[in-house]
């Protein structure tokens, strides 16, 4: 009998090949999964390479000794008035003095006439100037008055950015920084010699940029700092924050919270417990938990930004009298608000908070509930006092995570209306307001080198808020597995 | 002790009982008396509804969307199934004792104080009492009074179902269900298991399903044999659980009436 | 007898405590009746309603997204017709042609697929099939730390450092800053652990006993994974992909800053072009006023895209739901 069968030495040359093949794929299939986490460690890697570096900084005055010699931390409120004095002009200050103590909706009839007494916003005036009007105040009355109104932290700002004026006129990367540190001081004589300056500058306007580069000072800056969570939204590098944003997110965080958990905790508890009752055989009602939950597994595919568009057309315009705070306050306003920015992102995380809710009550044991009806509890009674504490760390974990996706989407809060510039901190659900993650996309469309470091730095903030909600996550967890062993 | 005393007071009549799954017949046209402070044992092959019966006597297979139940269970004349009868109510006199140990994930006094609370008793010194009796009642006191606060899950599987007995008796029911109640437990706590149900039948009224035949003549006074019943062919057989047989332990084990429940008591069955 | 006293005790006392209690013991009438307890009926509702918001929200949506595409379709300055065939989106001098935005969307999708499709493939076939216990309880969810990742961080990592990158290595002039190749790339990375986390679980789900014949015969690991798993699971595989696509779609914020600010027709991946919800972000960041016809189009282009999601995620649903049946 002959056989179809390759004979000894041909399977053995064949199974060689076979085995080499099976080898290279599995290389293939490592280096596949091992892409994305290489991939991840670039993104962090180049990140990290914007936030630390060196900066070319110019300064007009230097704040270390500008105060009679000593720096400008630390000095007192009369000293700081006084240097204000020395470099400004009379006009400037008296622009102070109006802008920051006295308010610009003063009556300027208040201004032009009479004793600066009867201005109210005016809170404290020295003795000797009581009977002075606005116009009569000489340089020295008006530094007496700055110091007497501020206190030394704000006019420190103030001398900060009348007259230091400090400006980064470039940066460097890490990489750049610490292994080509050549290139660097290339570039800073470059452009002291003026090659690489803007094309579209003005004969006078390169002077003064040569000028400025050759008083410039070379140092180590790390953007990711106590000034980047204490400033807030500004044009220039140097003076912008992440303040306003930083605390609108963790307004949106905590209404989208107050509004999402308790509707998706309730959903899921009505899915999972109740749908299924068999008390409610009508036919009708069956479908429509059928429609439920087939609606909620879809609705978690629809791309964050058409809630975006829903929360626009109802929550920020049809709703915007609610929104708004116009039904409480009366004044008229606009609809885009954190109010607005939360419901949306509500709607959107809600698919997710019920579908691992519903995960968590699923997995609370039949028999607990079964001793629970033993006993003669009503289905409230039995879904309250043992199903729910016992899915509680389930439930919690998913409303974090689902948290941490709030954290970091985008989309659906600039199509909302997140405000392009803030003038003061969001204080409540009904101030406009913008995020964190949406002061990253502004800033990251910047062209200017500054802009992107700052990015990088905000950047670093949101991956430590969101690696916090997951190490809450991985505790409840934790916590959750120990006590189910007794 | 004689069986005939109390044969007037029934705690329960289930009359011409049918239990559907959906369209599935799972147990048919069972009828039989439950005695007042008598143990009434089940018995069977798997699969024979024994379990279904029982549930159907406190409606816990109300839980099962797609139960369905026809005849009646009469209890104090009252059918459990009527129209009118809430079955919140019902669980609270009929209580259940379920095959695995199920306590709740809380310390053993919440557990026992759980069902009192449910039914509004809330005064510290009241439940303090309640709990201690029940545990009492259960034989469980001496070996958990200095640690009440621990977790009910922290004992072993015999010390978990007392606790489970305790929790039912603690709201005072007139009628315990025993799903299985010692098919997870070891020959000890089996056994104390058993001497606890003969010290409970003075107060109570007691059902018991057991696969174990020697179970059911060392406890009980009354035994139901339930057996299948067949019909259709290989790929499409429909299988559903009927009542042989009812009597007294003694009698039903030494002088069966069917054939059937002869061949089953002498492991001659399936 | 000790325990007798105590049980009538018991007895006296749970009589005081339990409502009713003494009803049952001396034989007398009990009420079973149905009690109306108001509160449960109220939690019910109250749930009911939480459990209904999923429907309204949907509802919504379509409801928003018809009502003002009527407004645009219906404002004269075009009709069906040339908004699905017009090759040029320029609301300033009236031609509103969703083609640009479609095929840039198409592109980015695409180009995120030639690499979200083999590495996500490849790592569920690590996972599901090489890696060793403990080698897969770390490199799971490290890689699902991709998913993790707010996309804006993406969108950044993209011009920061994919962008010139590809600059540096094909020319300036070939490639512009902005370009669709880069948020494509970078938009794959994003999907992967979807794609992976998806087909592995379809794999996982292949009963042991096909690969225990395949190695019965002489198979290798390969062999076994390519010829008898992979196509048992492919339904499952088939519906990440398309799960993958639909993400790709709908993602916004990489194309956003990566992509391109601007409708361009173009088939060219290097060259920069605005994406449906790119330009959606666009228009729509900043004080768009109510009314305005720019303010209706991105209900059109949203409801354009919120079809396209939806008839893909229900494909994958179905297809899903198919595989499973197969092996339950």
């Amino acid at each position: 009998m002959t056989t179809h069968m390759p004979d000894d030495s041909a399977f053995k040359k064949q199974l060689a090949v076979r085995n080499s093949r099976s080898a290279r794929w599995q290389m293939f299939f490592l280096a596949a999964t091992s892409a994305g986490i290489v991939m991840l460690a670039i993104l962090l890697m180049s990140i990290l390479n914007q936030v630390f570096g060196l900066v070319a900084v110019y300064q007009l005055a230097d704040p270390n000794t500008l105060v009679n010699g000593n720096p400008v931390v630390a000095a007192s409120a009369p000293d700081l008035a006084n240097v204000l004095k020395d470099n400004l002009t009379k006009g400037k200050m008296q622009a102070l003095l109006l802008n920051t103590v006295i308010g610009k909706d003063v009556d300027r009839a208040l201004l032009s006439g009479g004793a600066i007494t009867q201005i109210p916003t005016l809170k404290v005036v020295p003795a000797d100037l009581t009977t002075k009007g606005f116009t009569e105040l000489t340089p020295d009355d008006l530094s007496a008055l700055l110091a007497a109104n501020l206190t030394s932290t704000q006019l420190e700002a103030i001398v900060l950015e009348q007259i230091v004026k400090q400006e980064v006129l470039q940066s460097w990367n890490f990489i750049d920084s610490v292994f080509n540190r050549g290139a660097v001081e290339q570039t800073v004589q470059d452009r002291i010699a003026g090659v690489g300056l803007s094309p579209t500058l003005s004969a006078d306007q390169q002077k003064e940029a040569k000028d400025q580069w050759q008083n410039a000072t070379i140092e180590w800056r790390s953007w990711l700092n106590i000034d980047l969570l204490e400033k807030s939204m500004s044009a220039t590098a140097t003076d912008a924050g992440v303040r306003g944003a930083l605390v609108g997110s963790i307004w949106v965080l905590t209404l989208t919270m107050g509004i999402a958990a308790p509707l998706g905790i309730g959903a899921a508890i009505y899915l999972e417990e109740y749908a299924r009752d068999s008390n409610y055989r009508s036919k009708w009602i069956q479908r429509f938990n059928t429609v439920i939950e087939i609606n909620i597994r879809n609705l978690a595919g629809v791309p964050s930004i058409i809630y975006g568009l829903l929360g626009l057309a109802i929550f920020a315009r049809a709703l915007g009298f609610f929104t708004s705070g116009q039904v409480f306050t009366g004044e008229e306003a606009t609809g885009r608000t954190i109010l607005t920015a939360s419901l949306t992102l509500a709607l959107v995380i809600l698919p997710v908070i019920i579908i691992n809710a519903q995960e968590a009550i699923r997995a609370v044991p039949k028999s607990i509930r079964e001793a629970s009806y033993g006993l003669g509890a009503t289905k409230w009674q039995t879904v309250s006092q043992q199903v729910i504490p016992a899915a509680l760390p389930g439930i919690l974990t998913g409303i974090i995570l689902s948290l941490s996706r709030a954290v970091g989407e985008t989309a659906p809060l600039i199509v909302v209306g997140a405000a392009v510039f803030l003038s003061q901190d969001p204080s409540g659900p009904f101030s406009a307001f913008t995020t964190l993650p949406i002061q990253i996309f502004n800033w990251a469309a910047l062209p200017s080198d500054q802009f992107r470091n700052l990015s990088s730095a905000a950047i670093i903030i949101l991956l430590i808020m969101l690696l916090a909600l997951n190490a809450i996550a991985i505790v409840v967890r934790q916590r959750y597995s120990r006590r189910l062993q007794g | 002790m004689t069986l005939s005393n109390d044969r007037d007071s029934k705690a329960v009549e289930i009359k011409h009982l049918d239990v559907y799954y959906g369209s599935r017949l799972a147990v048919k046209d069972v009828s039989l008396p439950v005695y007042t402070h008598k143990i009434t044992a089940f018995i069977g092959p798997s699969g024979c509804g024994k379990s279904t019966v029982l549930r159907s006597i406190n409606r816990m297979n109300d839980l099962i969307p797609s139960a369905r139940v026809e005849g009646e269970v009469l209890y104090h004349d009252k059918n459990l199934y009527g129209a009118d009868v809430d079955a919140v109510e019902v669980r609270r006199r009929i209580g259940m004792v379920f095959q695995k140990p199920n306590p709740f994930p809380k310390s053993i006094y919440d557990n026992v104080a759980y069902g009192p609370r449910l039914l509004g008793v809330n005064k510290r010194e009241v439940l303090d009492e309640i709990v201690e009796m029940s545990l009492k009642q259960s034989f469980l006191w001496d070996e958990v009074k200095t640690d009440l606060k621990k977790s009910g899950l922290a004992l072993s599987g015999g010390q978990q179902q007392r606790l489970c007995i305790a929790r039912t008796l603690a709201v005072e029911p007139e009628i315990i269900l025993m799903d299985e109640p010692c098919s997870a437990l070891d020959p000890i706590a089996t056994q104390r298991i058993e001497e606890l149900m003969r010290e409970l039948v003075s107060t109570y009224t007691i059902v018991i399903v057991t696969h174990n035949m020697q179970q059911a003549t060392r406890v009980s006074d009354y035994t139901a044999f339930y057996s299948i019943r067949k019909e259709g062919d290989d790929t499409h057989e429909h299988r559903w659980g009927v009542l042989v047989e009812y009597g007294e332990t003694q009698q039903l084990f030494e002088q069966p009436q069917q054939e059937e429940t002869a061949d089953y008591i002498s492991g001659r069955f399936g | 007898m000790e325990a007798k006293l105590e049980l009538n005790r018991k007895t006296a006392l749970l009589t005081r405590a339990i409502p009713q209690k003494a009803a049952y013991s001396d034989g007398g009438t009990i009420n079973l009746s149905r009690r109306i307890r108001p509160g449960e009926e109220f939690i019910h509702t109250i749930l009911l309603i939480c459990g209904a918001i999923s429907i309204i929200t949907t509802v919504g949506i379509v409801l928003v997204l018809l009502k003002e595409s009527l407004l645009f379709f219906g404002s004269g300055e075009l009709d069906l017709v040339e908004f699905l065939t017009d090759t040029v989106w320029q609301p300033v001098i009236g031609r509103f042609g969703i083609m640009p935005l479609v095929t840039a969307t198409l592109m980015t999708s695409l180009i995120a697929m030639l690499v979200a499709v083999p590495l996500g493939l490849g790592a569920a076939i690590y996972l599901s099939e090489y890696a060793k216990p403990k080698a897969r309880a770390i490199l799971k969810p490290t890689l699902e730390m991709l998913a993790g990742v707010p996309t804006v961080v993406y969108g950044f990592f993209a011009i920061l450092t994919v962008s010139p990158f590809l600059r540096n290595m094909l020319g300036q002039d070939t490639v512009q800053f902005q370009n669709m190749a880069s948020a494509g790339l970078v938009m794959g990375f994003m999907i992967v652990p979807t794609i992976a986390s998806m087909s592995e679980d379809a794999l996982s789900a292949v009963p042991r006993s096909l690969r225990e014949a395949s190695y019965g015969l002489g198979g290798t690991r390969l062999e076994t994974t390519l010829k008898v798993v992979v196509p048992a699971a492919l339904s499952g595989i088939l519906a990440a992909f398309i799960l993958g696509v639909s993400r790709a779609v709908g993602e916004t914020m990489i194309v956003a800053l990566a992509a391109g600010s601007g409708p361009n027709l173009t088939f060219n991946p290097f060259a920069a072009a605005e994406t449906m919800t790119g330009h959606i972000v666009r228009i729509s960041g900043g004080e768009i006023s109510y009314n305005s016809i720019d303010y209706n189009s991105l209900f059109a282009i949203g409801l354009t895209l919120f079809l396209v999601t939806i008839v893909l995620n229900l494909i994958s649903q179905y297809v899903t739901n198919r595989f499973r049946e197969s092996y339950e």
